[in-house]
């Protein structure tokens, strides 16, 4: 029999049972739709917070206090370490200890609230050398000026804010030069910075409130470590170099003979890079697989239906191979149909998951970065369709086998 | 070399405890050009005669030589193709494609065939014209009447040319003016030399035979030439 003839009746017969083949092939819809819409988002986040720590530039680098952690304990740890202070970064600050560093910053958090006149706003409040914000993301006041040098050595209360801290504060009214309280304590504004939203899914700058990380420290928290240091190398190439460096100052400085008992650990932006790929893999693949079941369980409903096909056609059947068919014909008759469901629900689910995830990316767009892009993973496309058709041929085989073995006379004599 | 020939066939329904035997090793030839009746009462054994001789069936024992051949010697696949090129189908209930029109029902063996598509409508149209359906050639299953219908199966039977055609109860289903057309059909076909074997309970129906084989319990009762032979086209005379 000419396959062409074959998917041409096999689609007829689909025709006439619509609401019936829609249903069959809902399982491999949504569960191609959601391999899709996992995919296309793992992607998306992927590649966003890859930019993300791109942008940093590929000279920044982060040190935090305790050992490298491999597990939630040795987070725990990092928390509570004071291994990293002042004397450190006078240290580091040493050309003839790290001669490839070009900059460095302590950087703190603060908990607490900010108030102005009864107004009060929760921000991210962070100690750290604000022009840092110009350094790293390009960021510049739009009003006054970031604080200096001067006032970080003077732990100076002064306060560079974000444009939401600003609104929510202030209002309509003038912020620059005005006193807002934070842990009872009074920070003059000085710098408004422009607004720009989030700037990285971990910091939306129009929330931040920056003072003197020598304040922050000192004055409201009222400790001697820094809860994280920044430092930015000459360039790309001289990373791996400084790292070694300050890996060796701070040994020197720490007492540490054996690396494996190094109270710091360094993190790259290339360790980010490779750190954050990993997770998000394997959250993606992790997803992935769950929706594959999905799919395995749309392939059984399949079958179920194609059982229900050949019983009710056993008469055609019969009719069939009395005028002529050969097993081989009814085998592939059944094996077109339970195919041509299995793509038909493949393709929808690639429309829907290329859908969802354009919607999707919207609303993270709105809601999550205005840097989310709408991506499209092609390698869940074609892992869609080979899986569509895979089940189509594994859960149709059975009922066209089934099928292909009636003899002629029980098939016309069945009622 | 006759047509047909069949030697001690027994066919037994059921396995191991209960068996019921349907032939009781019956032997016959039919020749090329005959127009057999096979007539009994149900259960006596004409209908799985009727498969066996279409090869929809194997006998449980005997021989059955088509054209010289023993069916013992071909495959399920091979029996398919004989059916298709040589043998002629028709039902008591028509057995057409539901949502399927003239056209399509007719060319249905067709596709299982190995004539080249290319000749697939006009051999159709060609069968159709035999049975004076063409004005009907798009028209669905469902906007025929029943002695439109075995039309269009008899169509179906003839697309192939094929050597023997077989009928089960024709005309069961139909009124007794469908039914005459027809048997008027049926026999036209057989005066063209088509070799027609069919299976029928009524009396008057089997007389326009040539060859009347009545069965009883599964053995051949009688197997006797038709003296006063009737013809569908001299009208009704019931």
């Amino acid at each position: 029999m000419k396959i062409k003839y074959a998917i041409k009746s096999v689609l007829v017969a689909l025709k006439t049972n619509k609401s019936r083949s829609f249903l069959t092939i809902l399982g491999i819809v949504i569960g191609i739709t959601s391999i899709i819409l996992i995919m296309s988002i793992g992607q998306s986040a992927e590649g966003l917070i890859l930019n993300e720590i791109k942008s940093l530039g590929g000279n920044f680098v982060q040190i935090n206090p305790g050992k490298e952690f491999n597990g939630p304990q040795d987070m725990a740890e990092t928390l509570f370490n004071d291994s990293l202070k002042e004397r450190d970064i006078r240290a580091l600050k040493n050309k003839n200890n790290v001669p490839d560093l070009k900059d460095i910053t302590p950087s703190l958090m603060v908990p607490g609230s900010v108030s102005y006149r009864g107004e009060t706003y929760k921000p991210t409040i962070l100690g750290w050398t604000a022009d840092w914000m110009a350094k790293l993301y390009n960021i510049y006041p739009e009003q006054g000026q970031y604080f200096n040098e001067d006032d970080i050595k003077s732990l100076a209360a002064v306060a560079v804010i974000g444009a939401k801290v600003k609104e929510d504060l202030f209002g309509s009214g003038e912020a620059l030069g005005e006193k807002i309280k934070i842990k009872d304590k009074y920070f003059r504004v000085v710098g408004i910075l422009p607004s720009k939203g989030q700037v990285s899914s971990f910091m939306d700058i129009d929330k931040f409130v920056v003072i003197p990380y020598s304040t922050a420290q000192k004055y409201l928290l009222g400790i001697d470590y820094y809860q994280e240091i920044h430092v930015m190398a000459k360039d790309e190439e001289s990373v791996s170099n400084m790292v070694a460096d300050i890996k060796l100052t701070l040994r020197d400085l720490h007492n540490i003979d054996n690396p494996e008992e190094d109270d710091f650990h360094i993190t790259t932006s290339e360790e980010m890079i490779n750190t954050i790929s990993l997770i998000t893999g394997v959250l993606t693949i992790l997803l992935t697989s769950v929706a594959a079941i999905s799919l395995v369980v749309g392939g059984v409903g399949i079958m179920n239906i194609m059982l229900v096909a050949v019983t009710e056609k056993t008469r055609e059947i019969g009719l069939r191979k009395a005028l002529g068919a050969k097993k081989k014909d009814i085998l592939i008759y059944f094996l077109i149909e339970a195919i041509i469901l299995t793509v038909i629900g493949g393709l929808i689910g690639i429309g829907l998951g290329i859908g969802l995830s354009y919607l999707t990316s919207l609303i993270l767009s709105s809601q999550v970065s205005q840097n989310w892009q709408f991506s499209i993973s092609f390698p869940a496309i074609f892992l869609g369709l080979g899986v569509a058709s895979f089940i189509g041929v594994v859960f149709g085989l059975y009922p066209a086998k089934k099928a292909s073995l009636k003899s002629p006379i029980e098939a016309l004599r069945y009622e | 070399m006759s047509l047909i020939q069949i030697e001690k066939v027994e066919k037994v329904y059921g396995e191991d405890e209960v068996k019921t035997p349907a032939l009781k090793g019956d032997s016959f030839t039919i020749e090329q050009g005959e127009f057999v009746a096979i007539m009994g009462p149900s259960g006596s054994g004409k209908s799985t005669l009727l498969h066996i001789l279409g090869f929809l069936d194997r006998p449980t024992a005997g021989e059955y030589f088509f054209q010289g051949k023993s069916m013992n010697q071909y495959s399920d696949d091979e029996l398919a193709l004989i059916r298709n090129e040589k043998m002629g189908f028709i039902f008591q209930n028509f057995n057409l494609l539901p949502r399927t029109n003239v056209l399509e029902n007719v060319k249905l063996p067709l596709y299982y065939s190995r004539v080249k598509e290319s000749l697939w409508n006009e051999k159709a149209k060609k069968a159709i014209e035999m049975v004076d359906l063409s004005h009907r050639l798009k028209h669905d299953r469902s906007q025929l009447s029943g002695g439109e219908k075995q039309r269009v199966a008899i169509a179906r039977a003839l697309v192939n040319e094929p050597d023997v055609i077989f009928a089960d109860e024709p005309t069961g289903n139909l009124d007794s003016k469908s039914g005459q057309a027809i048997m008027d059909i049926i026999q036209t076909l057989n005066e063209q030399g088509h070799t027609v074997i069919m299976v029928t309970h009524e009396k008057y129906t089997s007389e326009m035979a040539k060859r009347i084989i009545k069965l009883r319990d599964g053995l051949i009762e009688s197997d006797e030439k038709v003296i006063n032979r009737r013809f569908a086209k001299d009208g009704l005379l019931k």
